[in-house]
């Protein structure tokens, strides 16, 4: 028994050590003027260069949207204002589908998806659970012999 | 006229007939149960996988002997392309890429119909042929059809060609990429056939998947080089620094990657459990599916793309033969429903199976946020007529935390056991690796990596492999203490016991690395634009970088400016890099060859941006990337784990000494 | 029906809206780039001039206004610049139309100076540092032509070497209307 409550000592303070090191891990510096300019290049797609990021691409017009970002920023205008401003001259260059409209979609499918087939394998467990057939039916039997004869 | 060229159509008419005479007399033997039809039928690979083979070398004589005559030969190699990349030409263009698609399928077919020579008469394997001579008879109608590799230059005949395009005249991972990439694409096919082969015949318990199990997982394998070779390729060759930018064309070979190791893993449940046969068969059939999805997507110009593809009308064909596919498939699950019922059921949420079930979902996730990152523009543009772009950001955000749970699940599920689990049990288990997976996210926070995503990357991959390396240990000590080996014996004895089960951990081991590299080099680099007078140096993330001057070589085959840069890391001396700009004769676009030191820890990598201005300076871009040769050697270990994966298993030891069950923690079915 | 039927007709329902989805797209053009700023108000500039001065868009409110990106080195502007320079020639002395050559590189001004004498261009020529306005205009390349009309909208967007007679009328149209 002692062993045991040792033990679960033991996963209790993993558990508060990993607390503590993600919350370091998030603590990084202010983002500096270049750290931010290059995320908002990550986010803009070159005009010219079928789906690469301007961040990525080298061609003249990425390189001038790469300089004109970084004066934004240390201009002070804020991530959303900067993408807004370039979206006017080049309305395709959010690589970030729209968090509205269609673009939810884009977000929403896959989460959705992924939850209605949590939901439906979790009620088929429960289904389970509530009527555990330990008799295996005619039907049963007839299906694993066919499926022992195919080995 | 004799050439190159005749012999090419020949060889395409003649596997196209052969195809289709095989297709047509073994359908016709299997419909009236006529045995000496279907022996009939089963004659023509022979003949089918001779003219794939013609067709290949006919296009290789023509490139070789410069036949400019043929269209694809005079858009594709010239007179001063090197060897190398006349060769790799004959898949360097679609229509050449079809005659490498067909050769491969060609050696699969012929492969597996050895491989069952014994059980030819079984109508299972039987089926499965008639599926793949019907795929194949589709290929080769594209080089009858649309995208017909011999086709002849009308006028007058060049004295030169216009060369490949330069960036597949750059590098020689262009003569193992494609190939390595289509084998694993078209070995998809066996799994596929044997699958739609169990539906007819109604057979689908687990013979079928025993049958394929040995050509999923070759082909799986190959998918995975030839993923990770492009990868190095984009790298070594796109100079933009990195390697994996969510392209279409990546994401093409990335979708059926996942549908099938969510298969591999799912097939375990059926071999144990005999649960999930809707599943597998769905899942192999989603497979094959998306790898003629990602070829249409890639070859039909309906997306615009990083990568030069030349575009071509065989779109409609692709799409009707994808329409096919799925609809077959489909029907024949939905005519074969009620006798698919599983007789097994899950007894508990802590086990093997549910966790095999969780990594289902998750790639099953992983696989509906790619295609609908990849086809969502494509859906916007057709309801709204407007243009609208997902790029790198989304497929980052959203797979972040599926990649994590992933990394979760690998570390846990190989130690829960069948059916049930008691949490005392499944604790005393994760003890030791827990600890490693804080002590590592201990050490690389102390320092002073930060970020969310990267840290727990960096704990969840020690955690899974310290478990790896717990299974293998007791494995060995178990087998050192029943039979007196020494180490290296017993770790090798261990192996053949179940070779599919620590093969598996060993990929799972390259799977950690490669998880842990793209994090790292995702969060910790550096990337710079800097401009250089002679002589002057900068410094960058610790890095000091001279520029020393700069030179032009010129050759037929290309003209390169390259400019020299001396790269040092405080004491160390890593010698001089030369990043470049090459121009084709044929194309007025200047190619980057960016030069790269390969370190442990970081790679530096230079790509020249803008040749000596009129003050002799040059701009450069420089990228500082963390743990890139892990993301190499990952691959590498994930091929390794594979080969072993296909060891041949030993026969069964004498299991009265084998070591106790209890601590079998299995990744495959413990046969 | 049963719940395997169930779920194959609802999986057939997609991959067919899937498979439409991708019929429609084969054959449609994904030129993206570039005519953003039709039907909208030309964005302001005033940029450093050839041989000094500025060159302002305010300066020309009122007044039709051709806006031209170019360089020296890319081929298709040499092709247009004879039509560039008699298009000036007709229209310098009408005080509705302006016409500014605006340089598209950020390193060319030296060459540009050579440039313009040796090939005797007397229009207006503007530099424009760190390509701010191109930016603003959604420039994607060399040769572009924006045509303002008197309210200050860009109307037009032509990608490539322009077509003199169509160009006039177009300039013609604007000037008449109110």
């Amino acid at each position: 028994m002692k062993g045991s409550r040792a033990r679960l000592a033991l996963w209790v303070v993993l558990g508060i050590a990993v607390a503590t090191l993600l919350v370091v891990a998030t603590r990084s510096g202010p983002a500096t003027a270049r750290s931010r300019a290059d995320s908002i290049d990550q986010r803009l797609k070159c005009p010219i260069c079928g789906g690469e990021s301007v961040a990525d691409s080298n061609s003249d017009v990425s390189r001038s949207i790469r300089a004109l970002v970084l004066q934004e920023v240390r201009a002070g205008k804020s991530d959303d204002e900067i993408i807004a401003a370039i979206q006017r001259s080049y309305p395709d260059s959010s690589l970030l589908p729209a968090a509205s409209g269609l673009g939810l979609v884009a977000w929403g499918l896959p989460v959705v998806a992924f939850v209605l087939a949590v939901a439906g394998l979790g009620a088929a467990y429960a289904r389970n659970r509530r009527d555990p057939r330990r008799v295996a039916s005619p039907d049963d039997e007839a299906l694993v012999a066919e499926a022992r004869s195919d080995g | 006229m004799a050439g190159p060229g005749a012999l090419g159509d020949f060889a395409v008419v003649g596997g196209a007939v052969s195809a289709a005479l095989g297709a047509g007399t073994l359908g016709l033997g299997l419909a009236r149960r006529n045995s000496r039809l279907v022996d009939a039928g089963r004659r023509f690979v022979a003949p089918m996988c001779t003219a794939a083979v013609l067709t290949f070398v006919a296009m290789e004589w023509a490139l070789f002997s410069h036949d400019y005559a043929i269209k694809y030969v005079a858009n594709n190699v010239a007179n001063a392309t090197p060897g190398l990349f006349t060769f790799t030409a004959a898949w360097g263009a679609l229509e050449g890429s079809i005659i490498l698609w067909v050769v491969i399928l060609c050696a699969y077919v012929a492969i597996t119909m050895l491989a069952f020579r014994r059980r030819r008469r079984d109508a299972l394997v039987s089926w499965a042929l008639l599926v793949q001579y019907l795929v194949c008879l589709f290929f080769f109608a594209l080089m009858v059809g649309p995208a017909r590799p011999f086709a002849t230059q009308s006028g007058l005949i060049p004295f030169d060609g216009n060369g490949p395009n330069p960036l597949l005249q750059n590098h020689p991972l262009v003569a193992f990429h494609p190939p390595m990439l289509y084998a694993g694409y078209v070995g998809m096919t066996i799994p596929f056939s044997f699958a739609i082969a169990a539906l007819i015949t109604g057979r689908f318990g687990e013979g079928w998947l025993a049958d394929t199990r040995r050509a999923s997982l070759i082909a799986w394998g190959f998918l995975t080089v030839g993923i990770v070779l492009g990868a190095w390729w984009s790298y070594e060759v796109l100079g933009w620094g990195g390697y994996w930018g969510w392209d279409p064309v990546e994401n093409a070979s990335f979708l059926p990657w996942l549908t099938a190791t969510a298969f591999l893993h799912s097939v375990m449940v059926q071999e144990r459990r005999a649960m999930l046969r809707v599943w597998n068969i769905s899942l192999i059939i989603a497979t094959f599916s998306l790898t003629i999805l990602g070829t249409f997507l890639t070859r039909s110009g309906v997306i615009n793309s990083v990568h030069a593809f030349s575009q071509s009308d065989i779109g409609p064909w692709l799409l009707s033969f994808l329409g096919v596919i799925v609809a077959s498939g489909l029907g024949l699950i939905a005519w074969r429903g009620d006798r698919l019922r599983t007789p097994g059921r899950i007894d508990s949420l802590v086990s093997r199976e549910s966790a095999f079930l969780a990594n289902n979902l998750l790639f099953a996730a992983f696989a509906l946020v790619v295609l609908t990152g990849t086809v969502f523009p494509l859906l916007v543009e057709a309801l709204n007529n407007q243009q609208i772009s997902i790029g790198a950001p989304y497929f980052d955000r959203m797979s972040l935390p599926i990649g994590l749970a992933l990394l979760f699940m690998m570390a846990v599920a190989p130690v829960l056991p069948w059916r049930a689990t008691a949490g005392e049990v499944l604790r005393e288990r994760l003890q030791v690796p827990a600890v490693c997976g804080v002590v590592a996210m201990a050490f690389v926070v102390v320092l002073g990596y930060r970020g969310l995503g990267p840290v727990i990357a960096v704990g969840l991959g020690a955690f899974c492999v310290a478990g790896i390396v717990r299974n293998f240990a007791i494995a060995v000590r178990a087998r050192r203490r029943a039979y007196h080996e020494r180490t290296v014996p017993a770790l090798a004895r261990t192996v053949r016991s179940n070779p599919r089960k620590w093969g598996g951990l060993v990929v799972h081991t390259g799977v950690v690395v490669v998880a842990i590299a793209i994090a790292g080099s995702q969060s910790w680099g550096t990337r710079r634009e800097v401009q250089l007078k002679k002589n002057q140096t900068v410094t960058i993330a610790g890095h000091q970088l001279t520029y020393l001057g700069s030179s032009i070589v010129r050759s037929p085959q290309k003209a390169t400016l390259k400019v020299r840069v001396h790269v040092r890391h405080g004491g160390d001396d890593f010698g001089v890099y030369a990043p470049a700009i090459s121009t084709f004769p044929g194309s007025n676009q200047g190619i980057g060859t960016p030069s790269v030191h390969v370190g442990l820890l970081n790679d530096v990598y230079l790509s020249l941006i803008e040749a000596p201005d009129d003050q002799g300076r040059v701009t450069l871009q420089v990228g500082i990337n963390p743990l890139m040769m892990w993301l190499w050697l990952g691959g590498g270990i994930m091929a390794f784990g594979t080969l072993l994966c296909l060891v041949p298993a030993k026969r069964k030891q004498p299991d009265a000494v084998a070591p106790p069950e209890r601590e079998l923690a299995t990744v495959g079915a413990g046969t | 029906m049963t719940r395997v039927r169930w779920v194959v007709t609802c999986v057939a329902v997609v991959v067919i809206g899937l498979v439409i989805v991708l019929a429609a797209s084969l054959g449609r053009s994904h030129d993206t780039s570039g005519g953003a700023l039709v039907k909208h108000p030309a964005p302001a500039f005033s940029l450093p001039a050839l041989g000094g001065g500025k060159v302002d868009l305010q300066a020309d409110a009122g007044k039709v206004v051709i806006i031209n990106y170019w360089n020296d080195w890319c081929i298709p502007c040499q092709q247009e610049l004879g039509d560039l320079q008699r298009l000036w020639s007709t229209y310098r002395t009408d005080p509705l139309v302006a016409y500014v050559g605006i340089v598209h590189d950020v390193h060319a001004q030296r060459d540009i100076t050579d440039y313009v004498q040796t090939e005797q261009i007397t229009f207006p020529v503007a530099f424009d540092p760190g390509e701010r306005t191109a930016l603003a205009y959604g420039v994607t390349g060399q040769p572009e032509t924006f045509v303002i009309d008197k309210h200050g909208v860009v109307r037009n967007w032509i990608s490539g070497p322009i077509d003199l007679a169509k160009l006039e009328s177009l300039i013609e149209a604007y000037k008449a209307s109110a």
